[in-house]
């Protein structure tokens, strides 16, 4: 078949059909023969566990858009079903991918045998899913990527040290907690204990009442009379004091004194009317008062006798003295009469005092004493259950806004307590599960890995061996050994040591060698196809090919040019298990298809004459 | 020149409650003296002479201080009493004229805050001592309480007939 008759777009159409891989609009656009066609179909007709099936691709070109269809004996009622519709063991091995294994691309079995390639390996992989275990590494990855995320607005402390940190914060806030829950039941029990204590004693005082009458009533307003008269007392003697310091008010006697004095000193009409300075004034004159001489003895004698006279200023006492008693008037002095009020007072303090005494005695013959004692005690009660209230509400209360008023924190109030307990402890557990988290998919990841390489390992080995057993069977390929996979097929012989000395078409046979005895493992035998296989080999290496592929493959389809057939093509001519198709290139463009060897044969020497 | 109150004196009233009630009453060192004086004027008997000032007891006031506040109105009294006890202790006449005005002289400063000479202070400290000594005698022992000592003194200047 010549170059533009549609092998490599019926190789791209059987990848697609096989894998249902996406295809854009430029790849439906590259199936379509002319611009006028509309639209198109690929057809595949196949046995899959002995049973037939139809697989039909419908490719609309206007819309740029494949559709499948499937048709199978055993669908219901028979007859075409949207979708490809294979046996999931199947369909979960038909990857991108896994196609390229047996819809051969030429560049795969290149890459197989080339050292330093990963095509052995991926080959490997693919057969085998190995690449899921790498997703599933990458997907853990992502996961605990997404965990450590998440786990960032409540903490981000994932390390052992950020976690035993954290673990302190949450066993600190539990304590916190834990202790205001234990001092609140305390508080409670104790306010409860307080309250039945003060029942209790007021029931005591009551009945001690009923029974005696309330003592200490009586003894309050007693010592209300005591003040009373205290203060009395404390009047009248302010009063007695202020008369006592006034000799005036102090005694009529004295007062009489006095009076008498200065009545005296009226009679007697002293002050005189020439006073003491009249005198001391004369003798300094030259005259006296009577024009005789005053000398010096005159003088001297008037100055003594002036002396006897009462100065202005000394009369000025006396008419103070006057005043005063002026000022009093005629009425008695006050303080004997202060003195009787003080008497009076001090009676009555007497009386009261008595009574006190009297009271006293009640009280310590009743045991009223101990009543007292008890309502000190009730007064004492009354204040330390307002103040164990107070602490209670302090600790216990869930309003916000009185937490605020009563600077509630953390330290002091359960609710804020325990929320405070909850982000610590949330905290803690997120790191402590991102920890745990992290630790476990690091070790998973690790594990996967180990388990990929592992299994990679194995099945190299199991692969080569097989490989080996099939080379070991095929004619020209017994001495060739493959010594290794690692990425690429490293071969060894009794004969060569090396890639070096091993001709291209056993090179070549090694790489279908080793894909068939992979293919092998797989769940259902499958084709080969292969497009122009041959075109790059010389003839010689055609021939040495020709000679092992029959016995590498069950089924093989192979597209070749007409110029394949020498020393390729003609090889198959004489064996019975081969199909011939030639597809011919006519005047008009259109494709024909002749089958058979001859038709076969011609096309490749259409000069010949049969 | 000081006024005087002697050890005696002082101790006699030194265990009197001054306090009523819940309240105190502010008795002064004055008011000693003052009770003691007045009880030597109103008798008007004096203590001998003493040979020195000091036997008539402590000092407690300098007399160019003056009275304490509650008895600066009763210096021209006081001053009056002197002259009174002094003009009836010398047996002076209600009409020696003469005699009146030297003794009232001699007793009365006027430049002094408490009206009287020296002369009139020591005297009035001679009367002061012997009233204490008629109160201690004539009277109950020391005071406990002051309205004790008001009723007791009272009663001792109402033994004096008018």
């Amino acid at each position: 078949m010549p170059n533009g008759t549609g092998k490599t777009t019926t190789m791209k159409l059987l990848r697609a059909i096989f894998t249902n891989e996406p295809l854009s609009p430029e790849d439906i656009n590259s199936f379509r023969a002319s611009t006028e066609d509309k639209s198109g179909q690929f057809i595949l007709g196949l046995e899959l566990d002995e049973i037939p099936y139809r697989l039909r691709m419908e490719l609309d070109y206007l819309k740029g858009t494949v559709s499948y269809f499937t048709t199978r004996p055993a669908t219901q009622g028979g007859g075409e079903e949207p979708g490809l519709v294979f046996p999931p063991e199947l369909k979960m091995l038909l990857t991108k991918r896994f196609a390229s294994l047996f819809i051969f691309d030429g560049e795969l079995a290149k890459g197989i045998r080339d050292q330093g390639g990963r095509e052995a390996d991926e080959a490997i992989r693919t057969l085998y899913r190995l690449n899921e275990l790498s997703t599933l590494r990458n997907r853990v990855s992502q996961v605990l990527s997404q965990e450590q995320n998440a786990a960032k607005h409540v903490t981000s402390a994932t390390s052992k040290q950020g976690v035993a940190l954290l673990q302190t914060h949450r066993d600190n806030a539990k304590r916190v907690r834990d202790k205001l829950n234990s001092d609140l039941k305390q508080s409670r029990k104790e306010l409860s204990e307080k309250k039945d204590e003060l029942d209790e004693i007021n029931l005591t005082v009551e009945q001690f009442i009923k029974k005696n009458g309330d003592i200490e009533q009586e003894r309050d307003a007693l010592d209300l009379r005591i003040t009373d008269v205290d203060n009395l007392l404390f009047n009248a003697v302010s009063n007695c004091m202020n008369d006592y310091r006034s000799p005036a008010k102090l005694s009529e006697k004295l007062k009489n004194r006095m009076t008498g004095l200065a009545t005296n000193f009226t009679t007697l009409q002293l002050p005189k009317t020439t006073s003491r300075d009249f005198f001391t004034e004369l003798s300094n004159e030259e005259l006296c008062i009577c024009g005789r001489k005053i000398g010096d003895h005159e003088k001297g004698e008037i100055v003594r006798r002036a002396d006897s006279y009462l100065a202005e200023d000394q009369i000025s006492i006396i008419v103070g003295m006057k005043r005063t008693l002026n000022e009093l008037g005629p009425i008695a002095p006050s303080f004997p009469v202060a003195v009787s009020s003080v008497r009076d007072a001090a009676k009555s303090r007497k009386s009261v005092e008595r009574e006190r005494d009297v009271l006293l005695k009640k009280i310590e013959d009743s045991g009223d004493a101990s009543v007292a004692d008890l309502k000190q005690r009730i007064a004492t009660l009354k204040s330390e259950l307002t103040t164990i209230e107070a602490r209670i509400r302090h600790i216990s209360t869930t309003d916000p806004q009185e937490q605020r008023s009563s600077g509630c924190d953390e330290k002091s109030n359960l609710s804020l307590a325990k929320r405070e307990y909850e982000i610590k402890k949330e905290a803690y557990v997120k790191a402590t599960k991102t920890e745990q988290f992290t630790a476990q998919a690091e070790k998973l990841v690790s594990d996967l890995a180990q388990i990929e390489q592992t299994a990679l390992r194995s099945l190299r080995e199991t692969v080569r061996q097989q490989t080996n057993e099939k080379l070991k069977s095929l004619v020209l390929m017994h001495e060739l050994e493959v010594s290794r996979i690692d990425g690429a097929i490293s071969l060894s012989s009794d004969r060569f040591d090396s890639h070096a000395g091993v001709s291209e078409g056993q090179s070549l046979s090694v790489a279908y060698a080793f894909l068939t005895s992979l293919l092998s493992a797989a769940a259902y035998e499958l084709p080969f196809i292969v497009d122009s296989p041959a075109v790059s080999l010389d003839l010689d290496v055609r021939r040495e090919v020709v000679k092992i592929i029959p016995n590498l493959f069950d089924q093989m389809v192979m597209f070749v040019l007409s110029s394949e057939q020498a020393g390729f093509s003609e090889g198959f001519f004489d064996r019975p298990d081969t199909k011939f198709i030639d597809l011919s290139l006519q005047e008009d463009q259109s494709i024909e298809l002749s089958y058979g060897k001859e038709a076969f044969r011609r096309a490749a020497h259409p000069n010949e004459v049969s | 020149m000081v006024f005087r109150l002697s050890d005696s004196a002082a101790a006699h009233f030194s265990k009197m409650d001054t306090r009523v009630g819940s309240s105190k009453i502010d008795f002064l060192k004055f008011d000693m003296y003052y009770a003691c004086l007045m009880i030597g004027l109103l008798r008007q008997s004096i203590v001998q002479e003493p040979d020195t000032a000091s036997e008539l007891g402590e000092t407690f006031l300098p007399s160019d201080v003056g009275y304490p506040g509650p008895f600066r109105n009763a210096a021209d009294l006081i001053a009056g009493l002197l002259i009174e006890a002094e003009l009836k202790r010398k047996n002076i006449g209600y009409t020696d004229r003469a005699e009146i005005e030297s003794q009232t002289t001699s007793l009365l400063e006027p430049n002094s805050p408490v009206r009287l000479s020296d002369r009139g202070i020591r005297l009035l400290n001679r009367y002061a001592a012997r009233g204490f000594e008629i109160l201690r005698t004539e009277t109950m022992a020391a005071p406990r309480s002051i309205a004790e000592f008001f009723m007791a003194y009272e009663a001792l200047i109402q033994k004096e007939p008018l």
